[in-house]
Parts: C-alpha cells; sequence; structure tokens
C-alpha cells in the first residue's frame, strides 16, 4: 500500500471589477493511486500584491489581467475606501 | 403531503453521497434559487501591516453559495501599535461588495485570551466590512479602526466574519 501526498491549484479564477485573482491549492492524498482525501486552501491576489512568491502560472494571469489601468483603479478604490 | 424522495441509489460509488456536477435549484427555478456551490477550506490570515511578526496563521472557511464564513486566528509576536493605518488582513474569496451590492457590511469579534489587545477588552464585537479580498475592522466613530488603536503589542487576535463573495 502507497500513500502519496500532491498539492495542485486547481482552481483559478479572476473575479470582481478590479480582477482579483482567486487561487484554490488542493492537497490530494492516494492510496495506491486511489483518491481517498482532498482539502483545499485558499488565498487571493489583489492587484497591488506582491506575485514573486506566486506560480509561474498565477505570475501570468495577474501579469495579463491586472494591467495599470486596473491598478490604477484598484488604488483609488482603496483611497476612496480609507477616505470613508 | 408529498413523500421525500430517497435519492442514495443515485450515489456513484455506494457511499450515499450524490454529486451534483453543476446545482440545485431550490424553491424556484430562477437564478436566484440555484445553490452551486459548496466549499470548506483553509487560509492563511495575515496582517497588512509591514511591522508585524506572525507567530501563527490559521483561518477556515465554509462557504455556501455566495455566502462565506470565516473565522480565524492570528498570534502576533509583535505588531506596530503607533502604525496609524487601518486594521486589515487578507480573506480567502472577493467580496461583492461594489455600490450597487449593497457594501461588505460584515461582523467582526475577538477573543484575546491571554492578553488584552485592542480596545484594553478580552472580547468585543466591531463593525467590519470586506472589500475586494481585504477584510477591515471599523471603530466607534465611523473609521477604520487603526493599529495605533491597540493596547499590547503581541497577543492572539480572533476573527469571525461573513460576507457575500462575487460569485
Amino acid at each position: 500500500m502507497a500513500l502519496t501526498e500532491e498539492t495542485i491549484q486547481d482552481k483559478i479564477e479572476i473575479v470582481g471589477d478590479y480582477k482579483h485573482v482567486q487561487v484554490r491549492t488542493a492537497t490530494v492524498i492516494k492510496r495506491d493511486g486511489v483518491e481517498i482525501s482532498r482539502s483545499f486552501s485558499r488565498h487571493v491576489v489583489a492587484p497591488d500584491a506582491d506575485i514573486t512568491g506566486e506560480s509561474a502560472e498565477v505570475q501570468a494571469i495577474c501579469a495579463a489581467v491586472h494591467t495599470q489601468a486596473v491598478k490604477d483603479a484598484y488604488a483609488a478604490h482603496l483611497a476612496e475606501q480609507d477616505a470613508d | 403531503m408529498s413523500r421525500a424522495r430517497d435519492l442514495s441509489d443515485l450515489s456513484p460509488d455506494g457511499s450515499g453521497n450524490v454529486l451534483v456536477g453543476g446545482g440545485v435549484f431550490l424553491g424556484g427555478t430562477g437564478s436566484a434559487n440555484l445553490l452551486d456551490d459548496y466549499e470548506e477550506g483553509t487560509w492563511t490570515p495575515a496582517f497588512n501591516l509591514v511591522t508585524v511578526t506572525h507567530t501563527a496563521q490559521y483561518g477556515r472557511y465554509v462557504k455556501i453559495g455566495r455566502l462565506v464564513y470565516c473565522k480565524a486566528r492570528i498570534e502576533v509576536s509583535s505588531i506596530d501599535n503607533t502604525d496609524g493605518s487601518g486594521i486589515q488582513l487578507s480573506a480567502p474569496f472577493t467580496a461583492n461588495s461594489g455600490t450597487a451590492q449593497g457594501g461588505g457590511a460584515t461582523a467582526f469579534a475577538y477573543d484575546s485570551q491571554t492578553s488584552t489587545l485592542m480596545d484594553g477588552s478580552h472580547a468585543d464585537v466591531h463593525g467590519a466590512y470586506v472589500t475586494g479580498n481585504t477584510f477591515a475592522v471599523t471603530n466607534d466613530t465611523g473609521g477604520n479602526m487603526s493599529y495605533s488603536q491597540l493596547t499590547q503589542t503581541s497577543g492572539i487576535f480572533q476573527f469571525a466574519f461573513t460576507f457575500e463573495a462575487t460569485t
């Protein structure tokens, strides 16, 4: 009997007005190649986030959707929130 | 009176669990009646402050449709309680918090257990909101609660909050 564990980013979504990138990471446990457990961990990458620690796939998506216009709009949104 | 039908015979592996690839309409067939997501998991909550040392970060969430319930425990060994910026931490989902969606109002509670934080009490409830993926705490005067309102520089924070996600 062999137990293995693998971690995969099984869902990457672009959501909201400011193109937040939602990343779901699944930890999959398999017994002799058959999945017996799957648990999830989440994080969200905002337009102003440091993406150096993200996977290459997430970095590529962020580079595509977090344009300067999106970053500027998000910064303006945050400034508006702080002013409230 | 109608009789509920046992769906366990639809279980593909005999476990009694039924897999629904799409969603389930409850009480009607409109899009507002569609329940199409359920998920439990973890995330790593972190304060947005640069001058903070997290020693433990635990976060769990339950998502039912768009409704997201989160609870978090953050332990810090040092935090800059002279910083005037608002207390914020990351959330596991993006909130549906635009003006037309009525904001991201939520509730906030904490129990510092071993030390006194925030306004000096051991448990408290504050207003809060989630915008984007940022959970923020408000103070009694309508503004954002700042780190400078903390009375100590180390301890335990515990949060529970609920918000509506974008999808």
